[in-house]
């Protein structure tokens, strides 16, 4: 099954996004910042990294950049912010996400941007 | 429970605690940057998080303190100590609604109300400044991004165009004609815009060119009560001919408010009317397609001219008649459009234009396309399109990256990364060529270290996709911001079953694995500590209870195998045996204990925000000052001790420390100290709170305590100064000339005394006139086993816990002496008065002496004072779980609680306190 990392600093968000995720089967795991984040990324690499933007530590655009550095399979990134902004989405396609949600997320939202980017069709 | 309601709730706790701390510690930095950063995040996850779910008021509030905060952090907005005192008072509406929540698990409706309130004083704060800021700089509003960054794929065929007039529709075809590019624009002014002197009415009437307007309200009315007027939460549409550098002039100031799109006028061909008719369209359908066929325009045109005139205009097939003279006239070789229109005829439906290209104008300079706001529309999209507009979203997001020309370090890493994506795209769409296509295009890439190659791909690939879906020969000649949205014109495989999704949705809510995912979440993220629930833990503590007294029965058990059976050596091995599980017993217990433990922090960390807000109130200046935080103990404990602290820190401002004024004419610094310290002495925690006030003035205490009859005149002639201070803690007693908002109710020290005594501590006051104040508390580190000792009476036997036991002694009768009718005797130079324990209790038997005239006295203390009880005997001291009085026996106030003994006995615990 493919594994899916949520990066969060909160945890009603992390359990939100791993009850939606887990509901088709997918396998989660969770990062509290972007220092945790990598280092389970360079242990294994997910299939699917779903990012938020301001973490402490090491905030969503510094995790995916040096996520993006990283001589590891780099497999697509979903960058979820409550800003709805353009330069905050350009800043996070910049720093190497493939996508751009606006939380709160919709579940069906949620599931169908994760399957497409997954490469997966419909269930 | 939902239990992400109760995971939201209790991080929600969390986080309000941490607001409030890093609002106080920004009182002393205002100026530190991290803080307010720390401080801006965790308002804005809260926020975040209640965006989960349906609690409006609580979100509302949350986001105006988002703002705010964002505001202060950029340096628009100075940090005063009057915002803090509106983010707290926020922060404290935010925790009184996770109350409801949890208790009712709704919010109450009248919380609406207070909700605008406070977020209408927060959002004034971020006005305020700023046109504070716009006088003093106006430059400083110059857009950053002008709307013309934000063009947008917005799908056309989501705009409500249908809702335009048939009439002005045409008008604005017409317009095309002339050259003229039309624009859709959707203003939605930010709610506060009021404040900011906005008058978003006439900014959307003053726009260039306008066609056709409507405005309408974003969210649904909310009921009269609760309607903020001052809240606009309107949204302006608009179609103008207006070219778009005109309209990005029109609404530079709020490029974040405004969207704007380009309309293909073919967009505008919604015929409209009566569907009534039928069989004739067969047949005028099967009449003209022929025309078509052969590229007879003109003897097309006819024949619908013809069937126009005959129709009623009402007719829906009237209108589309209209329309398709129209483009017969305006655009006479755009044939496919011509068909669309006549195949709609059979259906009824307006024609899908998503995958004509409108061939006449091209008024569109080619735009950077990039789906910033479909995000906007997808609401409004029907599940059935979701996949569609997914996939949309998603090409537009590779497409905008790959059309970067940055190169950070990381450049391969987030091309390897779009490349990953799209080949799950061709997997989604049953493309099997394109990706060893993509990975080709990727190796070049990597190569090259450019995003070109990719990109090119990506072009190549949604312009065949265009050739396709349009069945022209004709070539696109420039990228409309249709182009993106071709490709998924017609994905066989997209678009099917999504309507299970609703069923998706909802199984997720109330999923059978929730609960159990929920602390397996726990447990992932955070695998230094663990959340427990209470309950569990008070479960093992009954458990070793029991286990620590069956563990006593051994002994016994040994002593009657030797006594009773004479098996001397089974009698030893029990004993061994029972060392052993005596000394597991014990760590498991200690282990236990430990689990249970948390710092005096839990209950310090309220104190700054209470001692500011108490001092500001009183006027009083006060420095607070903890120590000894970490020092840990009995969670009870820790938790019983919270009121009482309070109230004596609400006392020590309220009535010890003085006005500044009042200081300064004492000598003393203007501000006061309130020193708050914790330390562990042996198994006893020790809190001190010290304040550098006026002190208590014994004689005051003394004459209060007569005239309100706590003490008769002898005792008050004979106390000593410590021993009258003391008398605050007797019931009834408050020492207030006015009775103040803060304290003085009425309920005295004694209430601090009586919460105290309950979990065993002491409490003692020491204090100087004029110097200050100083009371000291103890409290055993854990209240869960007590060491007593067992003393014999009257044939009794009792326990008295070792906290109070200060010696055993044996005195020769001939030592007691009788001074003022109470019994004395002197241990090592001092006076001990004496009691006899059957006569406290009520026994009438005399104590007994032993063999050489001694009588054994056990020496407690109590309130700092040696007091000796006669007893018949000692006995040894042991480990006792003390469990309350229940029934009749609770109103016994000489006892304490009971135990249960090893061999089933049960052990009455002196109150000594009490009894003495």
């Amino acid at each position: 099954m493919k594994r899916i990392l949520i990066i969060d600093d909160a945890a009603t968000v992390r359990m939100y996004h791993r009850n939606i995720l887990e509901s088709i089967g997918y396998t989660v795991e969770e990062a509290m910042n972007g220092i945790e984040a990598l280092e389970k990324a360079l242990q294994e690499p997910f299939d699917l990294y779903i990012v938020d933007v301001n973490m402490p530590k090491l905030d969503g655009y510094g995790f995916l950049s040096q996520l993006r550095s990283e001589e590891i399979p780099q497999n697509p990134a979903i960058m979820v912010s409550t800003e709805a902004a353009i330069h905050d989405q350009t800043a996070a396609f910049r720093a190497g996400a493939n996508c751009y949600l606006v939380k709160p997320v919709r579940p069906v939202q949620l599931l169908t941007h994760v399957r497409l980017l997954l490469g997966e069709e419909s269930k | 429970m939902n239990p992400l309601l109760e995971q939201f709730l209790s991080e929600a706790r969390e986080f309000l605690q941490g607001i409030g701390e890093k609002l106080m510690q920004l009182e002393d930095e205002p100026d530190n940057a991290e803080l307010m950063t720390e401080l801006f995040r965790f308002v804005h996850t809260l926020k975040g998080n209640s965006g989960l779910f349906e609690f409006p008021e609580m979100t509302r509030v949350l986001h105006a303190g988002e703002d705010l905060m964002d505001a202060v952090r950029k340096g628009r907005v100075g940090y005063s100590q009057a915002l803090a005192d509106q983010l707290l008072d926020a922060m404290d509406f935010v925790g009184i609604l996770c109350d409801e929540i949890d208790a009712d698990g709704r919010i109450d409706a009248s919380r609406a109300a207070d909700s605008a309130r406070l977020a209408k004083v927060l959002r004034s704060l971020i006005v305020v400044e700023a046109e504070a800021d716009s006088t003093s700089a106006s430059g400083d509003r110059k857009p950053t991004n002008s709307p013309a960054q934000q063009s947008a794929t917005v799908n056309l065929a989501q705009l409500p165009l249908a809702s335009i007039p048939e009439l002005n529709r045409i008008e604005a075809y017409r317009r095309t004609q002339n050259g003229d590019a039309l624009h859709w624009i959707s203003y939605k002014p930010i709610e506060e815009c009021f404040f900011q002197g906005d008058d978003p009415f006439f900014t959307a009437r003053q726009t260039p060119d306008i066609l056709w307007g409507n405005i309408l309200a974003r969210e649904s009315w909310p009921p009269l009560a609760e309607l903020d007027a001052y809240k606009c939460i309107l949204e302006f549409q608009i179609l103008t001919a207006a070219p778009r550098k005109e309209l990005d002039e029109h609404y530079q100031y709020m490029p974040d408010q405004v969207e704007i799109c380009n309309v293909d006028p073919l967009f505008l061909v919604i015929p409209q009317g009566n569907p009534n008719g039928g069989p004739v369209y067969g047949d005028f359908i099967d009449d003209v397609l022929p025309h078509l066929e052969t590229g007879d325009i003109t003897a097309l045109r006819i024949a619908a001219q013809t069937m126009l005139e005959l129709s009623n205009p009402e007719l829906w097939l009237s209108s589309a008649l209209r329309w398709l003279i129209l483009l017969i006239d305006s655009t006479p070789e755009n044939t496919t459009a011509f068909r669309k229109i006549i195949e709609s005829l059979r259906t009824l439906t307006s024609p899908d234009w998503s995958s004509v290209n409108s061939m006449p104008t091209a008024p569109a300079p080619a735009e950077k396309v990039i789906s910033a706001n479909v995000e906007f529309s997808e609401e409004k999209i029907l599940l059935s399109d979701e996949d569609a507009a997914a996939i949309k979203f998603i090409l537009a997001a590779q497409h905008q990256i790959l059309s970067f020309d940055d190169k950070p370090s990381w450049l391969l890493g987030r091309l390897k990364a779009v490349a990953a994506v799209l080949i799950n795209y061709c997997k989604v769409s049953g493309d099997l060529n394109g990706q060893a296509e993509i990975e080709e295009a990727l190796e070049q890439s990597l190569k090259a270290t450019s995003s070109t190659p990719l990109l090119t791909w990506l072009e190549v690939r949604e312009n065949e996709k265009l050739v396709r879906s349009v069945e022209s020969n004709s070539p696109p000649k420039t990228a409309t911001t249709n182009q993106i949205a071709a490709p998924i014109a017609n994905p066989v495989t997209l678009v099917e079953n999504s309507s299970e999704h609703p069923v998706v949705a909802t199984s997720i809510v109330e999923g059978p694995r929730f609960g159990r995912r929920a602390e397996d979440a726990g447990a992932a993220t955070s695998s230094k500590s663990l959340k427990v629930d209470q309950s569990k833990i008070d479960r093992l503590m009954n458990l070793i209870g029991e286990m620590v007294v069956s563990k006593n029965a051994l002994p016994y058990l040994a002593q009657r195998a030797e006594d009773q059976f004479g098996v001397r050596e089974l009698s030893r091995e029990i004993k061994s045996q029972y060392s052993v599980i005596n000394r597991i017993a014990e760590e498991m217990q200690d282990a236990i204990m430990q689990v249970r433990m948390m710092p005096v922090s839990f209950v310090f960390q309220r104190f700054p925000r209470l001692v500011r807000d108490i001092s500001r109130k009183l006027g009083k200046e006060v420095q607070l000052v903890l120590e000894g935080e970490e020092t840990e103990a009995d969670k009870n404990i820790i938790e019983s001790l919270a009121d009482p602290l309070i109230h004596i820190v609400r006392n020590s401002l309220d009535h010890g420390l003085e006005t500044p004024e009042a200081r300064l004419a004492k000598g003393k610094p203007a501000t006061g100290t309130l020193t708050i310290r914790a330390v562990q002495e042996g198994d006893q925690a020790l809190i001190e709170i010290i304040d550098d006030g006026k002190g208590i003035d014994p004689n005051i205490i003394k004459r209060k305590a007569y005239e309100k009859g706590v003490i008769d005149e002898a005792t008050m002639e004979r106390i000593t100064d410590r021993e009258a201070i003391n008398l605050v803690f007797a019931a009834g007693f408050s020492t207030a000339e006015v009775v103040s908002d803060l304290s003085g109710r009425g309920v005295g020290m004694d209430v601090v005394r009586t919460a105290v005594e309950k979990v065993n501590g002491t409490i003692l006051l020491d204090s100087e006139t004029g110097k200050g104040t100083r009371i000291r508390i103890s409290l055993p580190l854990s209240m869960a086993v007590t060491k007593v000792m067992i003393v014999e009476s009257d044939q009794q036997i009792f326990g008295v816990p070792m906290d109070h036991v200060m010696e055993t002694v044996r005195v020769p009768i001939s030592n007691i002496r009788t001074i003022k009718r109470s019994k004395t005797t002197v241990l090592r130079g001092n006076i001990v008065p004496l009691k006899t324990l059957n006569t406290l209790l009520g026994l009438s038997a005399q104590p007994k002496a032993n063999a050489d005239d001694e009588m054994a006295v056990l020496v407690v203390k109590i309130n700092g004072d040696a007091v000796g009880l006669i007893v018949d005997q000692f006995r040894e001291t042991i480990d006792i779980i003390q469990k309350p009085l229940g029934g009749v026996l609770s109103g016994l106030s000489a006892y304490s609680g009971s135990a249960l003994m090893g061999d089933g006995s049960v052990l009455m615990v002196l109150n000594v306190k009490e009894i003495v």
